[in-house]
């Protein structure tokens, strides 16, 4: 067992009194925030990419299936119990009955300790589109889709994660009573002037 | 004039000039394949094509962040990994460097793929990869 002896010139200068308390509830709320704006860019993302797909309606209609541009869909997994009570990636949102039927994509990993969202396309060609054949150049739609919107959930993900917290009943924390900011046009000197008053016996 | 700053061209001249790609095949071909290259069963050869998946300008620096699909194909599944990782074994992690069109290209990475697939016109087995560079938008001063 490692031991430690402090040298000559240590001291303690405190100890820690507080007790740490997990808060599964407001653990479990961010977890959901997260999903709720990963699946809103994911959604964003498809959107995208669905409006530069290409379409045959034609084709589509001759073969008897859906156009490209219409087997977009998302799934969000994320950690949590399964019906064995042991932790596992559990489908947390999604579109389309093909994503609630718990089909994820071929291959694709969903670990239990992170928020795993996808934006795919249900259509054996889609690759062929995005990627090319020896007989058709690369149209992709997807990866450009991708890049423009994967940028928008730094925007959306803290008011999701707090939209949820909000509504958690057992966080403490969001139930904490918060004064409110002081706002810019607030100077400092102002600002100290008014905890001096506020602390004036 | 100044000359034509082209991620695609400088990737192309990059694979083309390593020993080991070369070594499987020559035919290094911008966008579509070449005229001989797709080939019926039973007379497959190795061929690489290379595409611009996104090449978004960044916000804040004269760079853009260039996506590149490769399509590895050969004639058998072994052979068309074999070339594909030869391939991103040319950028990835390859860290700053001038092209000869004076592009210069700060990183590279191999950000994805490994996928097996075959041609669906031809049957011929094929490795997709996807390889990201960070270039220049402008030509480096010599």
């Amino acid at each position: 067992m490692a031991t430690w002896t402090p040298p000559p010139s240590a001291k303690v200068t405190g100890l820690r009194k507080a007790r740490i308390v997990w808060n599964r509830d407001a653990v479990g709320a961010i977890t959901l925030g997260m999903a709720d704006a990963l699946e809103q860019v994911m959604a964003a993302i498809i959107a995208d990419a669905s409006a530069s797909a290409p379409t045959d309606p034609v084709i589509a209609a001759k073969r008897g299936v859906p156009m490209l541009k219409d087997t977009g869909r998302v799934a969000v997994f994320a950690g949590g119990v399964n019906k064995s009570g042991k932790a596992a990636s559990l489908l947390v949102s999604g579109t389309t009955e093909r994503t609630q039927a718990g089909n994820k994509p071929r291959g694709a990993k969903t670990p239990v300790d992170q928020v795993v969202g996808f934006a795919m396309f249900d259509s054996p060609i889609a690759h062929l589109q995005e990627l090319g054949t020896v007989n058709m150049p690369a149209h992709p739609f997807l990866i450009p889709a991708f890049n423009r919107n994967v940028g928008g959930l730094a925007g959306v993900i803290e008011p999701a994660i707090g939209k949820r917290l909000a509504g958690s009943k057992a966080s403490v924390w969001a139930r904490a009573p918060r004064t409110a900011p002081p706002s810019k046009s607030d100077t400092l000197a102002s600002v100290l002037r008014a905890e001096a008053a506020r602390l004036r016996p | 004039m100044t000359a034509l700053l082209s991620p695609l061209g400088a990737a192309i001249a990059e694979l083309s000039a390593d020993v080991t790609v070369s070594g499987i095949t020559t035919r290094i071909r911008p966008v579509e394949p070449g005229a001989a290259d797709a080939k019926a069963p039973g007379s497959y050869v190795p061929f690489v094509v290379v595409s611009v998946l996104d090449a978004p300008w960044q916000a804040s620096t004269a760079t853009s962040n260039v996506m590149l699909g490769l399509r590895c194909y050969a004639a058998t599944f072994a052979a068309a990994e074999a070339l594909y990782l030869a391939c991103t074994a040319v950028f990835h992690r390859k860290g700053p460097r001038i092209a000869t069109s004076r592009l210069g290209i700060y990183n590279s990475v191999a950000a994805g793929g490994g996928t097996f697939d075959k041609d669906p016109d031809t049957q011929q087995p094929l490795v997709y990869g996807i390889v990201e560079l960070n270039v220049s938008i402008q030509a480096i001063p010599s």
